[in-house]
This record gives C-alpha cells, structure tokens and sequence, in this order.
C-alpha cells in the first residue's frame, strides 16, 4: 500500500510502546505530510541521543556525561545512597520529593532463569562505592516482586560487613486503597512490615 | 464458563513479551510445564503483573490449542508463599531446575505435588531447607525418567544393602563395589544413603551431604554445559 521508505518508517515507529500499526501510520503521516521541519529535528536528535548517552559511572543512570547531574549536585546527601532498578524509579522517587540522598540504579533485577546475575546489575560497582564513598545507610528500593526481593537480599548480603545500614522500603497497602481489594501478597507484607503506632 | 476449567498452578517465571505482555512459564496439574502470553498484564493503573508472582499458588484457564497457550481467567488459590534469605534462592533454584527439565506440556503430577510440598518446608524455614530440596529434586528426577532404581543394584538382580558401596553406571543404575567401603570414590555411594533418598529421610547429616552429591551427578549430564544460574547465585551470597 505504501512505497517501501514509508513501510519502513511506519514498521520502525512500532518500536515505540503503545504503537500499534494504526498509530505507527498516524504518526508517519503526520511527519511526512505536515511536519517535516520536525521530523528531520527528530531524527537529528535521537542519532544524537543514541550516539551520545550512555550511563553516569557512578550511579548508571542514564547521561551523556561522564556523571550525572544528580551524582555531581553537591547539595545531596552523601550519607544515603538508595538502591532502584531503573531510571524510571530514580524520577519517580525524586517526583515525590522527599529523599535527598543519592542513587544507584541496578538497570534490571536479578533473573537466574534469563540469565541476568550480578555483574549485569552492576554490583561491584555499588559495592566499591561502599568502600570509598561516606554511606551511612543503603535503601535497597528494588520493586516488591520475587526477582526483587531476591536482588534485594543478595545486595543485603553483600553489603553486611561494611559498617553500613541496609534497610528495605516498606510494601504494603496503598493510600487511598480498600484491603478489600488488595491482594492476598501485598496484604500479607502489609501486615509482616506493620509499625508499632 | 464452569469452575472445572480452572486448574491449580504456579508461576515458575515471568518476562515482558511484546509492548504490555507477560510471557508466563506455569507449571500446571493438568499440563505440566507450559508458557502462556498473558496479554495486557504489564499495562494500565491495575497491572496484573502483581499477581503472577512466582510460588503463590493460582487457578489458571489455559486456552488455546497450540504449545503457546494463552493466559485466561486467573485468580489466587491461597495464601501466597513469601520466602525469605536462603529460602528464596532455593525456590528460585527449584524452578529454574523445572524449566530447564521439564518436557513442555506433559502432566506430571508428581512433580506438582513434590513442588507443593516443597514450597511449605521453605516457608517454614531454613532447618528444614536442604532435606526438602533433597526430596523436591529425587522426585522431579523419578517424574521424568532421570532417577536410577534406590533399591536394586545389578540390573535388578540385587537388593541394595546399607553397608555395601555402590557405583552409578550411566545409563544402567548402580552396580555393587567389590572390596569394601574404604576407597570410595566420586560416583560411589553407600547403600545407606540410597536406601534412605528413596524413603525420603534425611535426618543424617552424612546422608543429606552424598544425597547432594549424587543429585548433581544425575542432573549434570541434563544440565549440558550451561550451569543453573541460580545455583551460581546461592553461591555467590551464601559461600563466600
Ligand atoms: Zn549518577
């Protein structure tokens, strides 16, 4: 139906997540036909982008420079260092703006059955730092699932012994939420992580 | 739409597939291992992600005719089995070893039901962690065919005695060691612990230390050159 460029660009834009063929075909259009100032912009940018970011050697996080803005901001709390398994949750825990220390990001969580041990988390790393920078407490802030608890505990286990304060973000009941609709997992931490009041 | 198309399973494993799907390895009572697409279960404000967990217990509707099947109605069969430090791996461990074995869609009821017991005893702790691997692992073995007789030796012309030594023959089981107990080497065994991984008792702490032994001997040559990633794992946390 359309001339091979344009099949092409319609087939490489269904990389992206929630495209499906009709939208990969919106959005073709709407570049070829009415935007093409910015869809060169476009193409500019994501070689740019894709040439020149890579991840910040402290933390991982993804940057185009040696280390990133967070890592680099003197006014971080050096003695915290919080634990995520991606980028994505390092700007959701600093959206909710109430920690201000600094980060690492695992990139994954282990998977014994994909393959995915240690060394592809990074974890030397994350201990080095331990070793040279002065934490005072590691938040392991890995997702509440099997594969994070268990990259949770083999991050526990390794820091042990370093003279550093492991602990783990607490998984339960959201706020706003019914116990009546949560489910039997979450409840269950819920009730194994509860607080004297 | 009856309750009976709903069968008893546990997610072994789960990975994104496509955009917003899971790829889910179940096992299953009535199919045994089996991967199914999950659709839409990374995808809006309530994923379904979070119950897929591996260990806890489901009710799953499998559909489709093909290897793949598709993920239908699902719904929690029981308090989810939240395993903690040592425990954790060992489930881990238990169903890497499951996918790595198991022939895709074929029931196998024993090893469902050793898997069940498994996951209890882990529950319950660490004490009670090796003897309970021990048993998981004989049973997944005897379930497919990989398990030499525990009680005859020779081609089935011998019973096993406890004080005799024994040597694993591929292939054909054990075979009686002649001259006594005092040169054992690798794959020899005493009658003592064979007789005793097939009653399943682990109480002695000699038995369960050749038990583990035999096990990897009898799952290596299955295992081929990739070795389990979560053994890997536990070694890397516990043995150091
Ligand atoms: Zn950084």
């Amino acid at each position: 139906m359309f001339s091979p460029l344009i099949e092409n660009l319609i087939q490489a834009l269904r990389c992206l997540p929630g495209v499906g063929p009709k939208s990969a075909q919106r959005m073709a259009m709407h570049l070829l036909e009415r935007d093409r100032e910015a869809a060169a912009q476009l193409a500019e940018r994501l070689t740019l982008a894709i040439e020149k970011v890579g991840h910040c050697s402290k933390c991982r996080t993804m940057t185009e420079a040696e280390t990133c803005a967070l890592c680099d901001n003197p006014n971080r709390d050096a003695s915290v260092l919080c634990v995520v398994e991606t980028p994505a949750d390092v700007l959701a825990i600093e959206q909710a703006g109430n920690f201000h220390g600094r980060y690492f990001v695992l990139l994954g969580h282990l998977s014994p059955i994909d393959g995915v041990g240690p060394g592809d988390l990074g974890i030397d790393l994350l201990m080095s730092r331990l070793d040279s920078e002065p934490v005072e407490e590691l938040i392991i802030a890995t997702n509440p699932t099997v594969e994070g608890e268990a990259t949770a505990q083999f991050i526990a286990e390794r820091a042990r012994g370093k003279g550093v304060k492991v602990s783990r973000i607490a998984h339960g009941v959201p706020i706003g939420g019914e116990l009546e609709y949560i489910d039997g997992g979450t409840l269950a931490h819920a009730f194994s992580s509860r607080q004297v009041i | 739409m009856t309750q009976d198309r709903l069968q008893p399973a546990f997610v072994l494993h789960t990975r994104p597939f496509r955009d917003s799907s899971l790829l889910v390895d179940l096992l299953s009572t009535d199919l045994g291992l089996v991967r199914c697409v999950a659709r839409g279960a990374r995808q809006g404000k309530r994923r379904r992600e979070h119950s897929l967990q591996p260990f806890s217990p489901l009710l799953v509707e499998l559909l489709g005719r093909g290897d793949l099947k598709t993920l239908g109605r699902h719904e929690s069969a029981g308090a989810p089995n939240w395993l903690k430090g040592k425990c954790l791996y060992a489930g881990l461990y238990a169903n890497e070893l499951m996918v790595r074995l198991l022939p895709v869609a074929e029931t196998n009821v024993q090893v469902f039901a050793a898997y069940q017991q498994l996951l209890q005893q882990l529950v319950s702790g660490e004490q009670a962690m090796e003897a309970a691997l021990r048993r998981f692992e004989v049973q997944l073995l005897d379930s497919i065919g990989f398990l030499p007789p525990l009680t005859r030796c020779n081609g089935d012309t011998l019973a096993i005695e406890p004080q005799s030594l024994y040597a694993l023959v591929p292939d054909s089981g054990f075979r009686l060691v002649a001259g006594g107990a005092e040169s054992q080497r690798y794959f020899e065994y005493h009658g003592k612990t064979l007789l005793a991984m097939a009653a399943g008792d682990y109480s002695d702490e000699g038995v369960l230390q050749e038990a583990k032994r035999l096990v990897r001997n009898l799952l290596a040559p299955h295992l081929g050159d990739r070795p389990l990633q979560s053994r890997e794992l536990f070694r890397q946390v516990y043995d150091r």
